[in-house]
C-alpha cells in the first residue's frame, strides 16, 4: 500500500468519524470527549470477531458498529436526562474507563494491544464508506429528527414544549454519531493491522471535538473540510513528528481567536443552495454578560 | 440631570432601543414605562453599562463611560428587575456588595444602619442567605443594596414585580421616601397607575422608541394612556 | 495495612480536592469546564522541577516559585483567550474548546521538551516515611495533606473575609449582577484564574514529587472533574469531600483488585451517583450556564 493511499484511508475514517461529532455537537449542541472511545469500541470489537471469530470483513465492522450503539446507550442513558455539562463529564469517565478496560483486558492483548487483525480496508471501502455516510447525514439533518436535534441545542425546555421528546433524540444523536465512530474504528481495525489503548485517549477525542469547531459548527461541508484538511497536514508533517501536534493546536487556537465560527461558520455546500443561519450554538446571554466592556 | 441622546442599543437583528431622547431632571422621579419587551430594561442597562449602546448618556453635564464600575462610582447605581440579589450570600454580604465601590468601612458601616432603618425587616434577617428570603424581602433587599454605594440617581427595574398590590404601594412609597432625601430616581414600572401617581415625569416606550412624554398628571389623564396601560376601557 | 491505604488514599484525595476546588472557582463563574486547569497542573510540576533542578534551589522554593508561575500563566491563559472571546460577545462554549486545546498545546510542547521521558527530583525532598503506632506514613503523604490543608484555609479565608472573595461569590451567582455593584468583572475573571493556576501548580508539583515528573500528569485534571461531579458541581465544600471520595476509592481499588482497572471503577462509580444523585453527594442543584 503507498503512502498516497494510507494517507487517503485515514483521512476517510477521520472524516467519518468528524461526521458524527458534528450530528452531536453542531447539530445536538452536545459535547463529548469519548468519542474517540467510541471509535476504540467499534476498532476492538470488529478485531476480535474478525481475529478470534473469525467473521468477515463486513460483518465483523457491522459487529463493531453495534458495540459502539450499545455503549453509547450505556453512557447515554445515565448522562443525557441530566444537564449538558453532565453528559461531558460522563464522557469523559466513559473514556477514562474504556482506556483502562483495554489496557488491562488479556481478551484485548492489554496494553500491548491486538495484534493479527487482517489487513482489508482499502481506499474504495473507506470512499463508499464515507460517501454513505456523508448522504445519511446530510438527510439527517435534514429531516424532522435533525430538526428536532437542533430545537433541543438552540432551547431544549422550548422543544419539549412543541413536543420534542429531548432524551430521545439527544439519545439519537449521541448513538448515530457512536454509530460512525464505531464504524471509523472497524475501518482503522482492518486497515492498521493492529490496535492499542493509548491510539483512542481522551485527547484523541478532544482533537475531534476541535476539529468540527475548526470547520465551523454550524456547516456539515466545514466538518467534512476540516476533517481533511487536518488529517492531511498532520500526515505531511509525519516527518516533523514531534513539532505537529504544537503547530496543530497553534493553528486551531489562532482560527478559533480570530475566526471564532470556524473555517465555513454555518455556510453549506448544497446543491446549489446557501442555508446560512446564525449557527453557534451558543444562546444569548450564556456567559451572562459576554460582550461587555 | 440624566440626559439620553440618541440613544441605541442592538442584540444582533434585534434592535432594543431607537433613537431615544430622555431626560431627568435632578431630585425628581421619572417613570418609564411600556409593554413588555419596549426597551425599558435595556435602556436601564444602557445606563448602567452593562449593554454595548450608541449615543450620548451623561449625568449632571458628564458623558457616563461605558464601564460600570466608573458608572457606579459616578453616582449611579441599578436595581435590576428580577429580584436579583445574590441568593448565595447572606443579607448583609448583600449589601457589603452594594458598597463595593465604597472602601471605607465608617461610611459602609453607616449606610448599612441607613438602609436598616429604611427596611427593619432586613435588619431581623442580617444573618440570613437572600435565597430564603420572600418575594417582598428581596425587592427590598434589592432596593437597599441600590442605596449602598450613595447613589446620586437610582435606576429601579420593576419593583413591583410579583409582590401584592399593598406591598407594591409599600414599596413605593419607600421609593418615594428615598427620593424625598435627594435621590434622583428613574423608575420602570409595569404597574403605570401607581408609578405615574408618584412620578414627577413620565416616558411611555414602545419599540424601543418614546412615544409620549409628560407629567405623570397628564400621562394618567391621557385617553391613550389609560387604554393601553391603565386598563381602563373607553367606556369607564 | 487497610489504615495504611486509607491514609495513602486520603492524602492523594487531599491533592484531588485542592485540584476539584480550582477547578469549580472558575466554573461557578463561566458555567464551564476549564480544561487548561490540567496544563497548568503539568506546568507546575514541570516549572518546579526544573528550577530545582537546573537553578539549584531547595525544593519547597522551587516548588513556591512554580506556583507564582502558574498562577501567573492561568491568568495569561484568560487574557489571550477568554478576554478576546469575551469581548466579542463569544460564550463560554467557544472557551471551553481553546482551554482544551490550550491544554494539549501544553502537553505538546511538555512532550517535546522532555522527550517523552519521566523525570525524578535531583534531591529527595519530603522522602522516607515516618510512624505512629503501627503505620508507616510516607513524609510526602503527610506533606500534600498539611499543604492542602493550609491551602484550603487560606482560600476560605480570601473566599469568605475578603473584598475579592465577595466579588467572586457574587460573580459565581450573577456575572450581571455583580456587574451593576462596580464590580470590574474582567479582573475578577482573571484573579479567579489566578487563583485556580495556583491551586493546581501546587497539586502539579506535589504530584510531581510523590510520583514522578512527565508530560503527561496533566491528566490529573480528569480526576478534578470526577470530584466535581461526585461532590455536586458548583459546590466548593463538595469538591473537596468528593476529591477525597475518588482518592480513597482510586488507593483502596488498586491496592485490593489492581491498579489498571480503578479508572474503569472510577467510571462506574460516577455513572451511579450520576443516577442515583445527579446533583451530587453533596447535593445542591445549580444552574445550568452552556
Ligand atoms: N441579551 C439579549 N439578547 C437578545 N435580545 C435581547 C436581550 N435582552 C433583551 N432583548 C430583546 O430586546 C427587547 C427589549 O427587551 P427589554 O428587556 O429591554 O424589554 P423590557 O421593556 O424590559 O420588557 P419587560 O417588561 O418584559 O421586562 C426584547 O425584544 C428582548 O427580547
Ligand atoms: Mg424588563
Amino acid at each position: 500500500m503507498s503512502f498516497l493511499e494510507g494517507v487517503l484511508i485515514l483521512t476517510g475514517i477521520v472524516a467519518i468519524v468528524a461526521q458524527g461529532v458534528y450530528v452531536l455537537t453542531g447539530l445536538t449542541g452536545l459535547f463529548s470527549l469519548g468519542q474517540a472511545s467510541f471509535m476504540a469500541v467499534g476498532a476492538y470489537s470488529a478485531g476480535i470477531a474478525n481475529l478470534r471469530f473469525g467473521l468477515g470483513f463486513i460483518p465483523s465492522l457491522c459487529v463493531g458498529v453495534v458495540a459502539a450503539l450499545l455503549a453509547s446507550f450505556v453512557v447515554g442513558a445515565p448522562s443525557l436526562k441530566l444537564k449538558k455539562t453532565y453528559f461531558s463529564l460522563a464522557t469523559i469517565a466513559f473514556g477514562y474507563g474504556v482506556e483502562s478496560v483495554l489496557n488491562v483486558s488479556t481478551w484485548t492483548g492489554g496494553s500491548i494491544g491486538l495484534i493479527g487483525v487482517a489487513n482489508i480496508t482499502r481506499v474504495w471501502h473507506v470512499a463508499i464508506a464515507l460517501g454513505l455516510v456523508l448522504w445519511v447525514v446530510r438527510n439527517f439533518k435534514l429531516s424532522r429528527y435533525g430538526r428536532a436535534c437542533v430545537s433541543v441545542r438552540t432551547d431544549e425546555t422550548a422543544a419539549q414544549v412543541y413536543g420534542v421528546n429531548a432524551f430521545a433524540t439527544k439519545q439519537m444523536a449521541f448513538s448515530l454519531a457512536a454509530a460512525l465512530a464505531g464504524l471509523g474504528g472497524g475501518l482503522y481495525a482492518f486497515y492498521l493491522g493492529y490496535l492499542s489503548p493509548d491510539m483512542f485517549g481522551i485527547p484523541v477525542s478532544s482533537e475531534y471535538l476541535v476539529m468540527v469547531f475548526f470547520g465551523g459548527l454550524g456547516s456539515q461541508t466545514g466538518a467534512f473540510a476540516a476533517s481533511v484538511l487536518l488529517t492531511a497536514l498532520m500526515e505531511m508533517l509525519r516527518t516533523a513528528a514531534e513539532w505537529r501536534v504544537i503547530l496543530y493546536c497553534l493553528i486551531i487556537l489562532i482560527t478559533l481567536m480570530f475566526r471564532p465560527t470556524g473555517l465555513f461558520g454555518s455556510w453549506e455546500l448544497s446543491f446549489g443552495r446557501r442555508r446560512n443561519g446564525s449557527a453557534p450554538p451558543d444562546s444569548p446571554g450564556a456567559l451572562a454578560g459576554g460582550a461587555r466592556k | 440631570m440624566l440626559e439620553l441622546k440618541k440613544v441605541n442599543v442592538r442584540y444582533g437583528a434585534i434592535q432594543a432601543l431607537k433613537d431615544v431622547n430622555l431626560r431627568v431632571e435632578r431630585q425628581t422621579i421619572v417613570a418609564l414605562i411600556g409593554a413588555n419587551g419596549a426597551g425599558k430594561s435595556s435602556l436601564l442597562n444602557a445606563v448602567s453599562g452593562i449593554v454595548p449602546y450608541t449615543g450620548e448618556i451623561s449625568w449632571n453635564g458628564k458623558l457616563l463611560p461605558h464601564h460600570p464600575p466608573a458608572i457606579v462610582r459616578a453616582g449611579v447605581a441599578q436595581v435590576p428587575e428580577g429580584r436579583q440579589v445574590f441568593s448565595n450570600l447572606t443579607v448583609y454580604e448583600n449589601l457589603l456588595a452594594g458598597a463595593y465601590v465604597n472602601w471605607s468601612k465608617q461610611r459602609i458601616e453607616k449606610n448599612i444602619e441607613r438602609v436598616f432603618s429604611l427596611f427593619p425587616r432586613l435588619k431581623e434577617r442580617a444573618s440570613q442567605s437572600a435565597g430564603t428570603m420572600s418575594g417582598g424581602e428581596r425587592q427590598m433587599l434589592a432596593i437597599g443594596r441600590g442605596l449602598m454605594s450613595e447613589p446620586s440617581l437610582l435606576l429601579i427595574d420593576e419593583p413591583s414585580l410579583g409582590l401584592s398590590p399593598i406591598l407594591t404601594t409599600e414599596v413605593l412609597a419607600l421609593i418615594q421616601q428615598v427620593n424625598e432625601q435627594g435621590v434622583t430616581v428613574l423608575l420602570v414600572e409595569q404597574n403605570a397607575r401607581k408609578s405615574l401617581e408618584i412620578a414627577h415625569r413620565g416616558y411611555v416606550l414602545q419599540n424601543g422608541k418614546v412615544v409620549m412624554e409628560g407629567t405623570g398628571r397628564e400621562l394618567l389623564n391621557d385617553p391613550a394612556i389609560q387604554e393601553a396601560y391603565l386598563g381602563v376601557s373607553g367606556c369607564a | 495495612m487497610l489504615f495504611q491505604q486509607i491514609v495513602n488514599g486520603i492524602s492523594v484525595g487531599s491533592m484531588y480536592a485542592l485540584l476539584a476546588v480550582g477547578f469549580s472557582l472558575v466554573y461557578n463563574i463561566l458555567g464551564i469546564a476549564n480544561f487548561s486547569h490540567g496544563a497548568m497542573i503539568a506546568l507546575g510540576a514541570f516549572f518546579s522541577y526544573w528550577i530545582a533542578r537546573y537553578l539549584a534551589v531547595p525544593v519547597p522554593v522551587a516548588i513556591l516559585a512554580s506556583i507564582a508561575f502558574t498562577g501567573l500563566s492561568s491568568a495569561l491563559v484568560e487574557l489571550v483567550t477568554l478576554r478576546i472571546l469575551r469581548k466579542r460577545g463569544q460564550g463560554s462554549l467557544y472557551f471551553f474548546i481553546a482551554s482544551l486545546t490550550v491544554f494539549n498545546l501544553v502537553t505538546a510542547v511538555l512532550v517535546y521538551i522532555s522527550r517523552g521521558n519521566i523525570v525524578s527530583y535531583p534531591r529527595a525532598f519530603l522522602s522516607g516515611t515516618f510512624t505512629i503506632g503501627n503505620l508507616y506514613i510516607p513524609w510526602i503523604d503527610a506533606g500534600m495533606l498539611l499543604i492542602s490543608i493550609v491551602c484550603l484555609a487560606v482560600l476560605s479565608y480570601v473566599m469568605f473575609k475578603t473584598r475579592f472573595g465577595l466579588a467572586v461569590r457574587a460573580a459565581s451567582f450573577s456575572i450581571k449582577a455583580a456587574q451593576l455593584m462596580g464590580m470590574d468583572i474582567d479582573a475578577i475573571i482573571q484573579g479567579v484564574f489566578f487563583v485556580s493556576g495556583t491551586l493546581a501548580g501546587v497539586t502539579g508539583a506535589l504530584l510531581g514529587v510523590k510520583y514522578a515528573v512527565y508530560p503527561y500528569i496533566g491528566n490529573f485534571v480528569y480526576m478534578a472533574l470526577f470530584a466535581c461531579v461526585v461532590g455536586g458541581l458548583g459546590n466548593l465544600t463538595g469538591a473537596v469531600l468528593g476529591g477525597l471520595l475518588i482518592g480513597l476509592l482510586e488507593t483502596l481499588v488498586s491496592a485490593y483488585i489492581s491498579s489498571a482497572i480503578s479508572p474503569a471503577l472510577t467510571f462506574a462509580f460516577l455513572v451511579v451517583i450520576l443516577l442515583l444523585r445527579p446533583q451530587g453527594l453533596a447535593g445542591r442543584a445549580t444552574e445550568e450556564k452552556i
